[in-house]
């Protein structure tokens, strides 16, 4: 199996050539089914450098995150049996008053294919929902989203209750959509910021391992 | 503390400190800024004491010598779709149609046959607030409903004295006013606030035919009722109701597809056993809002693009120097791009063109060029329509091929070539030869709804009747979105 085009074909989001080959690799039962996924997580690397240069937009990260779901289904029987355990769990949200969930869901599937396990909490996330899941559930990394500019007063709000609750130390904390910056970042109190969930996966690989 | 600005040969005056923008919103003489005044959009372009500044960003702390582009009018469309109209027989006085809309209010004014005696038109002074309904309600919620609600009021009722004064008739003869809008436009003329459309599942609050003394919204019209039409959802609106009664779509077997392209792409699809609508937040760049040197459709503006020897050639509205670009221009400027390899399938322009500020651009004119953010912007709102229309075809279990006639309303659907919009995708290509332009479909219905109770009994029929998908909560819908942003894989 020639891995290598199944990575450029995720990378060029040839739909017709991923599927074909995901197909091709579940013939046996899906016996090369991990470095399949694999190859498709480096696969989505090409992507998220594309986006940086400006070669791809936000139409086709859409599409990327589709295509991943889509492929981790395809292999999900075959992987369900072997070692590819979790790396780990992390919240996603968009923040409380605001509706936008594309970017969110982009981010969601770029993360679950790369083995991170997501808690979804929806859009419109009020900041005590996000601090209650974080209890009951143990969890240290949190990801917000938002597209309005107004979601940088709910993911201060957040930040500000996950604090209070004194979980702070112990946490941390992504924002990620349209209005987020570097400045956004230190008026927020969040630890990083992204616009290409690229990014964000590799933040959460770097926090979850540590 | 005041001072004095010099605009042409009036002076106004501001108070020290306040932002030039508020100084002219209060003097009714401020530009559009679609964007709210946030200073992003730069539309709000003026000159004080000889350099060009944004409005909005500038503070009144002297005296200012104030030069301003010449109000450009824009060509408005009141021209609607061949109706016949048959008036109740009880009508004693004259009668008002209205089409407001987010960006262009048009009035007509009828006697009590239904004949047409007068019609006129002019920009929704709400523009000062924002291109778009949702910087609207944003400005309402802000605290700014009241004033928004009176300068609409008052913008509608020199439209009617002016409509009344051209057919020399009085502003007491009215004995209705029939107006349609979309439910934010409705809400604020109204003085309701529109936070409902602010938040899930944006229930509408109009939702049927109601009518009050017209005299409570426009002093003016001392004996006439108003009467409201009924919002189909808080994205589908009154507006879209008219366009629904005046193309008749409701009567056919066969499957029609009524879109009314603006801010929010409004779609209708369906036959006499079942309607869907839908909306789709195509955002403002088909009207030339968000587009780095976009425009609206008036003087000055690129309204079409084609390609002759090797190079674009651009129509210029009033055949002067280009200053920017508008919809109907954009859409034929990506057509030709597309077909000539400029951009790619997935709208990228390729590395040989032009930079600007590290962007690559392209080139219509010596000056007059587009970004790959514009560019961007136009996939967007395409990928948002197109996608629309894939999902309603799916939910009413038919192929594309199954629709029968493809009917534009509004004033964008009567400017675009129907060609570059089916080479970009943004309507099926294999619907071209169904395409045709229905113009002010909505004020048609407005018309109607005004000399007929039959027709208002109907729109309360119909509100009961129409399936309204909320395309954001289909499953598919992310996918295909994502998909239509792309342009399509063959050229037409």
């Amino acid at each position: 199996m020639d891995f290598n085009e199944l990575k450029q074909a995720v990378g060029d989001l040839d739909e017709e050539v991923v599927l074909d080959i995901l197909n091709k690799v579940m013939e046996d039962g899906g016996s090369e089914a991990k470095d399949a996924l694999e190859a498709c997580q480096r696969g989505l690397d090409i992507v998220g450098d594309m986006f940086d240069k400006g070669e791809y937009f936000v139409g086709d990260l859409i599409f990327a995150g589709e295509l991943m779901t889509q492929a981790v289904d395809i292999l999900k029987p075959a992987l369900a049996g072997t070692t590819t355990e979790s790396v780990g769990k992390v919240i996603l949200c968009t923040v409380e008053g605001d509706l936008h969930d594309i970017g969110k869901n982009i981010v969601r599937s770029i993360l679950e294919a790369n083995g991170i396990e997501v808690i979804d909490l929806g859009i419109d996330t009020p900041p005590q929902k996000i601090v209650d899941t974080m209890i009951a559930e143990d969890i240290h990394v949190v990801l917000l989203s938002g597209v309005l500019t107004l979601a940088l007063d709910s993911m201060k709000k957040t930040v500000d209750a996950i604090t209070a609750a004194g979980l702070r130390e112990t946490t941390k904390i992504l924002i990620g959509g349209n209005p987020v910056s570097e400045e956004a970042m230190k008026l927020t109190g969040a630890d990083a910021w992204a616009h290409n969930p690229q990014h964000t996966n590799q933040a959460c690989l770097d926090w979850l391992k540590k | 503390m005041k001072y004095a600005i010099q605009l042409q040969n009036q002076t106004l005056y501001g108070e020290a400190g306040e932002c030039l923008l508020e100084t002219l919103r209060r003097e009714g003489v401020a530009p559009d800024a679609p964007c709210g005044g946030k200073g992003t959009c730069g539309k709000c372009k003026v000159t004080v004491n000889g350099q060009e500044v944004l409005a909005c960003q500038t503070i009144v702390d002297r005296d200012m010598t104030l030069e301003r582009p010449a109000a450009i009018a824009a060509s408005i469309l009141s021209v609607g779709t061949d109706i016949s109209i048959s008036a109740d027989d009880n009508i004693m006085g004259n009668l008002i149609a209205i089409d407001l809309g987010t960006t262009t209010m048009v009035c007509f004014l009828l006697d009590k046959t239904g004949v047409e005696l007068a019609v006129a038109s002019a920009l929704n002074p709400q523009g000062v607030y924002g291109a778009d309904v949702i910087t609207r309600i944003q400005a309402a919620l802000d605290g700014k409903q009241e004033e928004m609600c009176t300068c609409v009021r008052e913008g509608l009722s020199k439209l009617i004295a002016e409509v009344c004064k051209k057919a020399l008739v009085s502003t007491g003869s009215i004995q209705r006013i029939a107006l349609v809008a979309n439910p934010c436009m409705q809400q604020l003329l109204m003085d309701i606030s529109p936070k409902n459309l602010a938040k899930v599942p944006f229930s509408p609050i109009l939702t049927e035919t109601k009518t009050i003394p017209a005299v409570s919204i426009f002093p003016i019209c001392t004996n006439a009722e108003f009467l409201i039409v009924p919002d189909l959802s808080g994205y589908v609106g009154a507006d879209t109701m008219g366009c629904i009664i005046s193309t008749e779509m409701y009567k056919k077997e066969t499957i029609t597809l009524m879109v009314d392209i603006g801010t929010n792409g409004e779609m209708v699809m369906g036959n006499r056993d079942h309607m869907i609508a839908s909306s789709t937040a195509a955002g403002p760049a088909l009207e030339g809002a968000n587009i780095r040197l976009g425009m609206r459709g008036s003087v000055g503006a690129i309204d079409h693009v084609t390609w002759k020897d090797g190079r674009p050639k651009v129509h210029v509205i009033g055949d002067t120097k280009a200053v920017g670009i508008c919809g109907s221009g954009l859409i034929d400027a990506v057509a030709v791009m597309l077909k000539n390899g400029i951009i790619n399938q997935r709208g990228r322009i390729q590395s040989a063109q032009t930079q600007f500020e590290g962007e690559r651009a392209f080139l219509l004119t010596e000056d007059i060029y587009l970004t790959q953010n514009d560019i961007r912007q136009v996939q967007l709102a395409k990928g948002a329509i197109a996608a629309g229309i894939e999902l309603m075809a799916k939910q009413l279990g038919i192929k594309l091929t199954d629709i029968d006639e493809v009917l534009l309303a509004g004033a964008f659907g009567s400017f675009i070539d129907p060609k570059s919009a089916c080479t970009i995708g943004l309507l099926p290509p294999i619907l071209l030869p169904r395409i045709r332009a229905v113009g002010n479909a909505a004020g048609s219905g407005a018309k109607l709804l005004a000399v007929s109770k039959e027709q208002q009994a109907l729109s309360d029929k119909l509100v009961k009747e129409i399936e309204f998908l909320e395309l954001a909560s289909v499953p598919d819908f992310q996918r295909t979105f994502g998909k239509q942003t792309n342009f399509p894989k063959e050229a037409l």
